[in-house]
């Protein structure tokens, strides 16, 4: 299993003079390498449980760990040094270039001009901004553009975790899609663990490893996006995520969740059948199997082994298990 | 304006005297100003249970005419430089103050959040990040100060302070009219002259700010 990187027991906040809870005995666990989305609706505390990890808020009760350590124990500034933000509308420093705001935690801790150029060139190439921008004033960019340079700002000096508030909220359609792509990438390659706020389900599911249901403060259901869609826990959940859309669904639902694991006669290596990455999602294995004109697909892993395969059935197997388990609440 | 030239020329000594008596008055002032309106702006901007309270009394200050405070004063403190200090200071305070707390609380909270979320400090971020964004309205608010201070100096010839208003008030009790405007001309141009140069720094703050 894999390190915990943050957890939450216990925790409950109330904000002084409202008397609501913004979050009500959160119990949650998030491994070190891992997505988790938080999704809700406004007012459901989603916002204040990302900041209750980087103590931009303390908790009333109950602790959140850092690796282990409660964080109202480790010193404010230097937690928050390891820890990546990035919010909606991005937060950059309007008063400063494309380079300054990357590198604003290097000039903090003072690095010498060669090294920060160094990684200011590295992380424009990472989060795939032209170089070009470099010396250019952050307002003059496009929304899109604006969050790679947040997301180059909270990259800087390595974070461990990187906490995201809403980033892509305000930005259109493609570019957000492109955006969430780029940090799938980044993440697989990184290694880092993410923690994302949303108000989007689509996005929820798409980017969470974990998917975190809020509501009133309180926990409704953590778990995988198979789980949320297929096996809600509650009607909360089930009417939260619930689509009219079934491939809305698919959108979410991974292949290596649904596949048919190969039985004990296993696969034919040299099936003609066209291949799909155990990774992709439903969606993109049914558009697959529809052009192949086949009845299966071969689900292969990353070194191309075959691990499953994927019929019209596995479709029909969706889409009952969904109608048949949600309906019971 | 050729009786007031005549005056300065025959004059030289105590029109200088005058002039330099006037500037130190102000100097003084807006130190003052700038010592009691950042403190008090900072804290009205960051409390916001503050913030209204001190809107309202620097509003209420505003309401007094200048000429009162310094009435009120002479029994108080006497005649001479400080009382006229303290007037002015009272009188030129309540817009550098005000805005200060309006330039403060015009940056965007989005912005100080990822400041202090960064590992940035209090007064790291006041300095690099809510300072620069604050600049052309708290320079807006010294505008005001700085020419109503050299104004307002005028007039603090009337409880003995010197300054240029001494030329003013001498000038008109003497129905010398060079003498007056030779006052009243130059308290003008440094006025106007302070406002030219203040605007031009706002304009420059501005325009690093904003597209």
């Amino acid at each position: 299993m894999a390190k915990t990187a943050i957890e939450f027991i216990h925790v409950h906040k109330t904000f002084p003079g409202s008397g609501v809870e913004a979050a009500k005995d959160v119990n949650l666990r998030i491994e070190e390498g891992s997505i988790v989305t938080v999704l809700g609706t406004s007012g459901s505390g989603k916002t204040t449980l990302l900041k209750l990890i980087n103590r931009i808020y303390d908790c009333t009760q109950g602790r959140v760990e850092y690796f282990g350590k409660d964080v109202a124990t480790l010193p404010v500034v230097a937690l928050r040094r390891q820890i990546g933000y990035v919010i909606q509308q991005s937060g950059l420093f309007p008063h400063w270039t494309v380079e300054r705001n990357i590198a604003t935690l290097p000039h903090i801790l003072k690095w010498d001009k060669g090294r920060i150029d160094k990684r200011v060139d590295e992380l424009m190439a990472l989060v795939r901004l032209d170089p070009e921008c470099r010396m250019r004033s952050v307002r003059k960019l496009s929304g899109g553009q604006q969050q790679r340079v947040g997301l180059a700002r909270a990259l800087a000096v390595n974070p461990s975790v990187i906490l995201m508030d809403e980033p892509f909220g305000a930005i259109d359609a493609i570019t957000r899609e492109e955006l969430q792509d780029e940090l799938l990438a980044l993440q697989t390659r990184l290694k880092i663990t993410i923690v994302f706020v949303t108000h989007s389900i689509r996005e929820a599911l798409k980017l969470g490893h974990k998917i975190v249901v809020m509501d009133k403060g309180e926990i409704r259901q953590a778990d995988t996006a198979y789980n949320i869609l297929l096996k809600p826990a509650n009607e909360f959940v089930r009417r939260f995520v619930s689509s009219d859309d079934f491939y809305e669904a698919l959108r979410a639902l991974r292949v290596s969740e649904c596949m048919d694991d190969l039985g004990r006669a296993g696969g034919d290596p040299r099936s003609s059948a066209p291949k799909i990455d155990r990774d992709a999602t439903m969606g993109d294995a049914l558009q697959t199997l529809i052009r192949s004109g086949q009845s299966r697909l071969m689900v292969i892993d990353a070194e191309g082994g075959p691990v499953g395969e994927l019929t019209f059935d596995s479709y029909r197997g969706v889409a009952a298990r969904s109608e048949k388990d949600c309906g019971t609440a | 304006m050729p009786e007031a030239l005549a005056y300065i020329e025959s004059h030289r000594e105590q029109y200088v005297d005058a002039l330099l008596a006037h500037l130190t008055i102000d100097a003084i002032s807006l130190l003052i100003c700038v010592a009691v309106a950042a403190p008090l702006g900072y804290l009205g901007a960051k409390c916001g249970r503050l913030t209204l309270p001190l809107q309202n009394v620097t509003g209420m200050i505003r309401i007094i005419p200048g000429i009162a405070i310094f009435l009120v004063l002479i029994p108080i403190t006497g005649l001479g430089q400080t009382p006229a200090i303290i007037a002015l200071v009272i009188m030129s305070v309540p817009p550098l103050l005000m805005s200060a707390i309006a330039g403060l609380r015009s940056v965007a909270p989005s912005v100080v959040e990822s400041a202090a979320a960064m590992g940035m400090g209090r007064l790291q971020t006041l300095i690099e990040v809510e300072l620069p964004l604050a600049l052309p309205t708290l320079l807006d608010g010294l505008r005001i100060t700085t020419v109503s201070l050299i104004a307002g100096t005028t007039i603090a010839a009337y409880v003995g302070a010197g300054g240029l208003g001494t030329l003013i008030v001498s000038g008109l009790s003497q129905n010398k009219q060079g003498v007056m405007l030779a006052g009243a001309l130059t308290a003008a141009a440094i006025a106007i002259a302070a406002d030219a140069f203040i605007a031009a720094m706002r304009r420059r703050a501005l325009r690093k700010i904003s597209a």
